[in-house]
């Protein structure tokens, strides 16, 4: 191999070595969360859904919104990128592997949550026997599988390079059939100008196709809500409105991700306040469409005559029902996200940060606000109800399994980075041609 | 010395101390404006109200008494709704009740005689009377209206081609009682339609008659019957009166629509959803083998490299 280990990389080497007391500890903690989420999901399986607090009314209640959010994560990784290596963007470089971990790893949890909500897991087999062409279901299942597939193969592919600086660290101290993995998902790469060039046609290929099917398949999970007749979801603006909501979670999503890498990882070389500035400017550009979207969306709504509209907007605009919910999502994802990011003197890497959490939070909320009101507020009524089945609340076993969903999450993100480095080795071996 | 000292700062700070009492004066002068202002609009809390009395004369007989309550903060107008009015009438010197209303979101109470009575039985005018009693904002309101008996009745005919809708009008006089031929009043030809009446024609009487041209072209029910009414509006002796008829002169529309057929419940997707399905399965995965064939070939590259 021409190219020789950097002195940059070698900073890396520890952290992908035998894994510290202190990691195990974390992933303990992280693990036995996870079970409660595993016993949770035994009991939900053997009860049935009566454990939750969804009923004949509301049949989607934290699970959807979670695997919405979830996905919206995963789209937005493949989309910055896949959008960072194909348009060439050079100062995102150092954040486009991050992006690409959020991809894979909220994609891998989140189609977990619809199952969760599914009352007979044991027929889902049927979604792949008897698939309909003509169900919104059916396109989402092919699009997550896809996006998955390709996905998992576009990282691969961006993971060659590395791959093959890691097989060829002859001092790496790491187990043998790490080593052998790294071998053979080098795919015999040894940095010579035609293995460049094809690498760099096949990362391009990928990337120039994953940004259309990102935003395809996140339109087509708004159109299972879209296509139903619902108030506020048979709007056509519903499908933009997530692709946009997702590109603006997932920014505040690679954003609260960079800030924790940087400190576990001490990536200040790499991950600079720049970045957060720059990843500012995006949210801000972001929350000004995100703005004008959510108004547009409820505004041309609200103009809807029907009863069960008027219904609606009266639970979301009440403060006794869901009206505190609504304008902390509002502030939280708008307001407050825009003033932030809107002033160039509040960008610090700890402001830009804080407001990227407040925007996962709101956007989380507001996706509950989409989800569970309009559940609860049917065109066509059942004649005189249980009132426990019209009001939704989430159960304490729902929100474990929530709880469990991030710990699995997080147990993901510490493993993938113990088996490669968190900053593209590249990145590193040009900020070391830059220092000399 | 000391003495001098406090004159002479009185004196300069004396403009200042004349300012300051003008100011508190004219802002107690304000206040006792404000207040005598206060008691004035206190007095004026009482609203004045305006009352309107229509008498209707429907195509079946039916008489109906419509009141109009309303009331006017400078010069606007608002309707005044959820009021009672009591509706009486004079006849042969006495007093009948016919009943209270309450007024609608539109100001509007009305009563309806039934065609069953026999309202000019013994006379040829009733006195009308519609009242508001008032409570603590709003004054009391009410409106007297004398009604002559009057008669008006429509024929359709098809002549050279042409349809026609021939009114015919008669009225007793004010002074007499007599019957007479009604001159000088517009009447209109109104056919109904959904949510409100369309203007067929308008023509003023002459003789007690008119005679309006009736278009082909109305869409009617199933079988093309209209509802089709003849109407004297607002007349000061006769008040408003109308004949309304059924007539098949219409063209019959059907408004059944069909069931679009629910082409997604069908078990075959339409072709269209197939061809653009297959459409981007194809081309979405002929990217993904294309960048395979990149990576193997970048394999095989690698393998020659370490032979060498």
């Amino acid at each position: 191999m021409e190219h020789t280990v950097n002195k940059n990389i070698e900073k890396f080497v520890p952290y992908l070595e035998r894994p510290t007391g202190k990691w195990y500890l974390w992933m303990g903690v992280l693990f036995v969360i996870f079970l409660m989420g595993v016993y949770v999901l035994i009991n939900q399986i053997v009860e049935g859904q009566v454990i939750t607090g969804m009923r004949d009314y509301v049949f989607w209640g934290i699970y959807k919104v979670n695997f919405v959010i979830f996905l919206g994560f995963s789209y937005a990784g493949t989309l910055i990128g896949a959008g960072i290596h194909f348009f060439k963007i050079r100062w995102g470089h150092p954040i486009s592997r991050l992006a690409e971990f959020i991809n894979i790893i909220f994609l891998i949890i989140g189609p977990f949550f619809i199952l969760f909500c599914m009352g007979r897991l044991d027929r889902l087999h049927y979604l792949f026997i008897y698939p309909r062409i003509q169900s919104p279901i059916t396109w989402d299942v092919i699009a997550v599988v896809t996006d998955l597939i390709f996905g998992l193969v576009y990282i691969f592919i961006t993971f060659i390079k590395d791959f093959a600086r890691l097989r060829d660290m002859e001092n790496l101290k790491i187990a043998n059939w790490r080593k052998k993995i790294y071998r053979i998902f080098a795919f015999n790469y040894h940095d010579t100008p035609e293995q460049q060039k094809l690498l760099r046609q096949a990362t391009n290929i990928l990337g120039a196709i994953l940004i259309p099917i990102s935003i395809i398949a996140y339109s087509l999970l708004a159109w299972i809500f879209g296509m139903t007749i619902r108030p506020v979801w048979h709007s056509s603006i519903f499908a933009p409105l997530f692709v946009l909501t997702a590109a603006y979670s997932g920014i505040a999503m690679l954003i609260v991700v960079a800030f924790f890498y940087r400190k576990i990882y001490k990536l200040e070389d790499y991950i600079t306040p720049k970045h957060f500035s720059n990843l500012g400017y995006v949210l801000l550009y972001l929350g000004l469409f995100y703005a004008y979207f959510t108004f547009s969306q409820y505004f041309t709504d609200w103009y809807n005559i029907s009863k069960a509209s008027q219904a609606l907007y009266s639970k979301l605009f009440t403060f006794s029902e869901y009206g505190f919910m609504f304008w902390s999502a509002i502030g939280m994802s708008i307001i407050i996200p825009l003033i932030v990011t809107g002033i160039p003197k509040l960008h610090s890497i700890k402001s830009i940060t804080l407001v990227s959490g407040l925007i996962i939070v709101g956007t989380w909320v507001k996706q509950y606000l989409l989800v569970v009101p309009t559940l609860e507020t049917p065109f066509l009524p059942i004649q005189d109800p249980m009132q426990e089945w019209v009001k939704y609340t989430a159960t304490l076993k729902e929100w474990v399994l929530i709880i469990a969903g991030f710990a699995a999450i997080l147990m993901l993100f510490s493993i993938v980075s113990k088996l490669v480095p968190a900053i593209p080795f590249e990145c590193t071996c040009e900020e070391e041609k830059n220092n000399h | 010395m000391k003495k001098y000292n406090i004159i002479n700062c009185l004196s300069s700070k004396l403009p200042f101390l004349l300012a300051f009492l003008f100011f508190f004066t004219t802002l107690q002068g304000f206040a006792q404006d404000a207040e005598e202002e206060e008691t004035e609009t206190e007095e004026n809390s009482v609203y004045k109200t305006t009352m309107r009395l229509s008498y209707i004369k429907r195509g079946d007989d039916t008489k109906m008494l419509l009141a109009n309550l309303t009331y006017k903060i400078d010069k606007d107008k608002y309707n005044l709704s959820g009021f009672e009015v009591a509706f009486t009438m004079m006849q042969n010197d006495e007093k009948i009740d016919l009943g209270t209303a309450f007024t609608n979101e539109n100001g509007d109470a009305f009563v309806y005689i039934s065609p069953d009575y026999q309202l000019f039985a013994d006379t040829f005018f009733v006195d009308f009377n519609a009242k508001f009693a008032g409570n603590d904002t709003l004054k009391r309101a009410s409106k007297s209206a004398t009604i002559y008996n009057s008669r008006i009745t429509t024929d359709f005919i098809e002549e050279d081609s042409l349809r026609f809708v021939k009114v015919k009008v008669i009225g007793v006089t004010e002074e007499t009682g007599d019957t007479v031929d009604i001159e000088e009043a517009a009447v209109m030809i109104l056919v109904k339609r959904l949510h409100s009446e369309f203007l067929v024609g308008e023509e003023e009487l002459s003789g007690g008659r008119a005679n309006i041209e009736f278009p082909f072209d109305l869409p009617g029910d199933s079988i093309g019957n209209l509802i089709v009414t003849a109407r004297i509006e607002d007349h000061e002796l006769y008040g408003t009166i109308e004949s309304t008829q059924i007539i098949q002169w219409g063209t019959p529309v059907s408004y059944n629509v069909e069931d679009l057929p629910p082409t997604l419940w069908t078990d075959e997707a339409p072709a269209w959803m197939l061809i653009t399905f297959w459409i981007i399965i194809f081309g979405v995965w002929i990217h993904f083998f294309w960048a395979i064939v990149k990576v193997v070939k970048l394999s095989k590259l690698g393998k020659v490299h370490q032979k060498l």
